[in-house]
């Protein structure tokens, strides 16, 4: 069976900030690589997780999935069709909703919850399903009261302005829902919630969803399958559960010893990771990961390595991924 | 801040200044409006027996060389302040809101373009691009409007410009982009009802400036025609006489300085009602 | 054991609002002792942000003192004069925030601000106060000390810049130290670090430190003792240990069941906490967790629970708490 989403090959490059005579210059301006020759695919109805640091380029993988932002090289396609044109595009996002981290920001900020609900009817063109009550029905469905639907944006609570997100996300009954950082921010009675929520709806409808975080315990307890991003490369992928179990590239590893422990009883006496993501304008040599990485060896800094499948379904992107796991 | 109207309302009135300003601003409109009712005599009406008389019982503020009632023409110079002021700050943020949203929104090579028109236009100065037009097109009412529309459109589209670039980079935008929202939809439902609060703030402190504009071309005979009451007429008319009635020159300037304080006050009141940081939250 | 150094005492704290007196806190009851970290827990709505700032005397407008107080070097902080609170703030008490772009001029380098928050210290120049800035970076873990000191603090990254916040509010030796989510904003791996950096500070600092978050993680990681704060009130407080362990309130029994870190295997439905909080302008007459709790009884809902010492220096809010 084809994939729902697949990207190929995915490199993206920015213009970054000019100086001086560099501005002048058409071209001269440094070139940053935000995405390098990444690939990924989503399959019907699986809940990927894309893990990663801040700087790692999960958000711009999922505005390139989108066709918000034109990636400089490979290649997209949607249900086996290629994505290109700004009509390939238009039709992915009918079928595709994208949930952003900041669900407050992501709303309108001087239109009711109601009007924003009913947007992307409107927008294209399709009947309301229930008439004059549809965006009470929506919120409903999302587990908020009817009466939210009068209020603004900023009247909202953490929880309630992402159920509404959720709501919105769901208009059209898409097929993807590529979530950004969907429970940043909320306390984590709410964030269960909200995760409770999203797997329910898979459940039923049979979406597919693509879960951007650096929280590792979401992706740990929600999704199906999960990628390590580092740096704008893909460091590892495969199923939650074995990588969790056995991560083979040591920055997985790094996450997931990295991240506290709500017992006092298994506190870690050492760091997990030292220093900080490098900018994209220094982009170290060879294998990104080197400068951090616990087990660098002279070869990493100079030999980029290349994806290797140590299972079917398992991808790692490491000189010595097998030797080092143990 | 946007739960409605009602709560802009309520800030404005809880601000003493801006109860003030709305006061007098509103006072000016009613002048404007009911003139004729409210003027004691025909302002153009010439009696030449009652000239420079001093302010009594029958004339509250006197007469001009002419004989004609001040009060009146003061009144009826609110009709022409508040039109000139109103129709031109209107048109020209009109005008800026428009082009403002366009070259924010649109593709760069029209941004770069529009930016290039508005600095040429700023970069002549304001007084001898007015005389230049009026040279050209003669003094009168519609020649004042549209010299101040000019003028005043560069300032507005390059404000509403810079609001609508940093709105554009925000989230909930890029969700519209997301939905396949049209960029008319995005313009018009999106950017333009968060742009378009701040720029009434800057149209209502500006009110003042053109009014005192219009004073000045019209005492410079530049602007509004005699015998057309005007602020500006009466104050120039005020100075020509100064020697037989010293009194003329300060009724003209009153309603002059009370119409820049009371919109000042209202814009000031209208911006910090509209301004969500001013606004207190309590935090828990 | 030594006496507290910082003592909060039956502190109620209510905010003017539309509707009537929010009372964000209600009766609270906490101390840090000399050489102690404790961490207060809860989630947003449950009163550890004004807990924070009443501790740093920097109370918003509109918050009114209704009952209680905070006792700092023998006397209630929360009445002195504003020249005194400013002395106490930075000198005694200083704070690191969640946003710490927040705590930086963004004008003004970093090295003439940390020059700066020295001003109340006497007899020490211009130059020996930078040595001073530039040893707290150091010891901060900012491996370029000097060309940090001429930085702005946009030129630092996330993690970079906390580290700058914690030597600013060191620098001063404060005998109590209260950090308002100080990783909320960083990765998992600068997080990781800055809790590293705040437990080897603990080594050689004698004072005590207050660590406000909404994550359990944060608080097993670092704390001694923890109080537990549900709808303004402190609902149980304890070792960190005793609390994680053997949690006696049932708020605090259902909000680590909530954490998904404390999930080992994946479950179709994460545990969640049913219905909303009360609401804080008519504060419920009983316990405020009861409609919430699955064992609440009538006297849950008729009667509002008292402190029950459940074990050595273990305290929870709850009429069950020994059954």
């Amino acid at each position: 069976m084809s994939a729902l989403y697949d990207v190929n090959n995915v490199s993206l490059d920015l213009v970054g900030p000019a100086s001086g005579l560099q501005r002048l210059l058409p071209g001269s301006a440094p070139r940053m690589t935000i995405l390098s020759s990444l690939s990924l695919s989503i399959g019907h109805g699986e809940m990927l997780g894309l893990v990663g640091e801040s700087g790692s380029g999960k958000s711009t993988l999922a505005r390139a999935m989108m066709g918000l932002v034109d990636i400089t090289d490979g290649s997209l396609s949607f249900e086996g069709r290629p994505v290109k044109s700004r009509t390939d595009f238009m039709k992915v996002r009918q079928q595709t909703a994208l949930m952003f981290q900041d669900a407050v920001a992501s709303l309108s900020p001087r239109r009711k919850v109601a009007a924003q609900l009913i947007e992307p009817f409107e927008i294209n063109g399709v009947p309301r399903p229930d008439g004059d009550r549809t965006a009470e029905i929506m919120l409903e469905r999302v587990g908020l009261a009817p009466s939210i639907a009068q209020r603004y944006p900023h009247e909202l609570s953490g929880g309630q302005a992402r159920r509404v997100s959720v709501a919105r996300a769901l208009a059209l009954k898409p097929k993807l829902v590529i979530a950004d950082e969907p429970t940043a921010g909320l306390d984590v009675s709410v964030q269960a919630e909200i995760l409770n929520l999203m797997t329910g709806l898979r459940r039923d409808m049979g979406l597919s969803f693509l879960i951007i975080t650096h929280n590792l315990a979401v992706v740990r307890h929600v999704t199906d399958r999960v990628a390590v991003l580092y740096l704008g490369r893909m460091a590892e992928w495969g199923p939650t559960r074995e990588v969790f179990a056995m991560p083979y590239h040591p920055y997985t590893r790094s996450l997931i010893a990295a991240e506290p422990q709500a017992d006092p009883r298994k506190r870690r006496a050492d760091l997990a990771l030292k220093g900080e993501i490098p900018s994209v304008l220094a982009r170290p040599s060879g294998c990104e990961f080197h400068a951090r990485c616990p087990l660098a060896r002279p070869r990493c800094a100079v030999e980029e390595p290349q994806p290797n499948m140590i299972t079917p379904d398992r991808m790692v992107r490491c000189h010595f991924a097998e030797e080092t796991r143990t | 801040m946007a739960s409605g109207k009602r709560n802009v309302w309520r800030a404005l009135l809880a601000e003493p200044l801006g109860v003030m300003g709305g006061a007098i601003v509103l006072t000016f409109v009613i002048m404007a409006l009911f003139a004729p009712w409210l003027a004691p005599y025909d302002p153009l009406k010439i009696d030449v027996m009652h000239k420079f008389s001093n302010p009594s019982l029958a004339h509250w503020a006197g007469t001009d060389q002419l004989g004609r009632d001040l009060l009146s023409r003061i009144i009826y110079g609110a009709r022409t302040a508040l039109g000139v002021a109103i129709t031109a700050t209107g048109i020209a943020g009109l005008a800026g809101i428009l082009l403002g949203l366009v070259a924010g929104y649109g593709p760069r090579w029209l941004d770069s373009l529009l930016i290039l028109c508005f600095d040429s236009m700023t970069s002549l100065p304001m007084i001898m691009f007015a005389l230049a037009v009026i040279t050209v097109l003669g003094p009168s009412t519609a020649t004042l409007i549209l010299v101040i529309i000019l003028v005043s459109i560069p300032g507005y589209a390059r404000f509403i410009r810079a609001q609508t670039l940093s709105l554009t980079r925000s989230d909930f935008i890029m969700a519209e982009q997301a939905m396949n929202a049209s960029n008319a939809r995005i313009i018009l439902r999106h950017l333009l009802p968060n742009v378009v609060g701040q720029l009434l703030v800057v149209l209502s402190m500006d009110i003042p400036v053109v009014i005192m504009l219009e004073a000045g071309l019209s005492y410079l005979s530049l602007g509004v025609k005699p015998p057309t009451p005007s602020w500006g007429n009466i104050l120039y008319d005020g100075y020509v006489s100064l020697r037989q009635s010293p009194g003329m020159v300060i009724v003209a300037g009153i309603p002059l300085i009370l119409a820049t304080l009371g919109f000042t006050f209202l814009g000031e009141a209208l911006r910090d009602a509209l301004d969500p940081r001013l606004q207190l939250r309590t935090l828990t | 054991m030594s006496a507290p150094l910082i003592k909060v005492d039956d502190l109620s704290i209510a905010y003017a609002s539309e509707e009537g007196p929010l009372q964000a806190l209600r009766h609270a009851t906490l101390e840090a002792r000399a050489g102690e970290a404790i961490g207060i827990v809860g989630e947003s709505g449950c009163g550890k942000s004004t807990l924070a700032s009443a501790l740093i005397n920097l109370l918003a407008r509109n918050a009114k003192v209704t009952s209680g107080g905070v006792m700092f070097d023998g006397r209630d902080i929360l009445s002195v004069s504003d020249e005194e609170k400013r002395r106490l703030r930075g000198r005694h008490i200083a704070m690191i925030f969640q946003d710490p772009m927040t705590s930086f001029n963004p004008v003004l380098t970093i090295g003439e601000q940390l020059v700066d928050f020295q001003d109340q210290r006497e007899g020490l120049s211009k130059s020996e106060k930078r040595q001073q800035a530039a040893a707290m970076l150091k010891r901060v873990g900012i491996s370029d000390p000097v060309r940090c000191l001429d930085r702005y603090v946009h030129e630092l990254s996330g993690g970079m810049r906390q580290r700058a916040a914690i030597a600013a509010a060191l620098l001063m030796a404060p005998q109590v130290l209260v950090a308002d989510e100080p990783t909320t904003a960083l990765d998992v791996t600068m997080e990781a670090q800055i809790i590293h950096l705040l437990r080897e500070l603990r080594r050689d600092y004698n004072g005590a430190i207050v660590i406000v978050t909404h994550h359990l993680g944060v608080v097993g990681e670092l704390c001694d003792r923890v109080y537990v704060m549900y709808a303004g009130e402190v609902v149980e407080e304890g070792s960190t240990d005793d609390v994680y362990h053997q949690p006696r309130h049932p708020y605090t029994q259902a909000l680590i069941a909530c954490d998904p870190a404390n999930l080992h295997e994946q479950t179709p439905v994460l545990p969640t906490i049913p219905g909303r909080l009360p609401d804080l302008v008519n504060p419920p007459m009983g316990c405020s967790f009861a409609a919430r709790c699955a064992r609440a009884h009538e006297r849950c809902r008729n009667e509002a629970p008292d402190y029950v010492e459940v074990g050595p220096r273990h305290w929870a809010r709850c009429h069950e708490a020994l059954s």
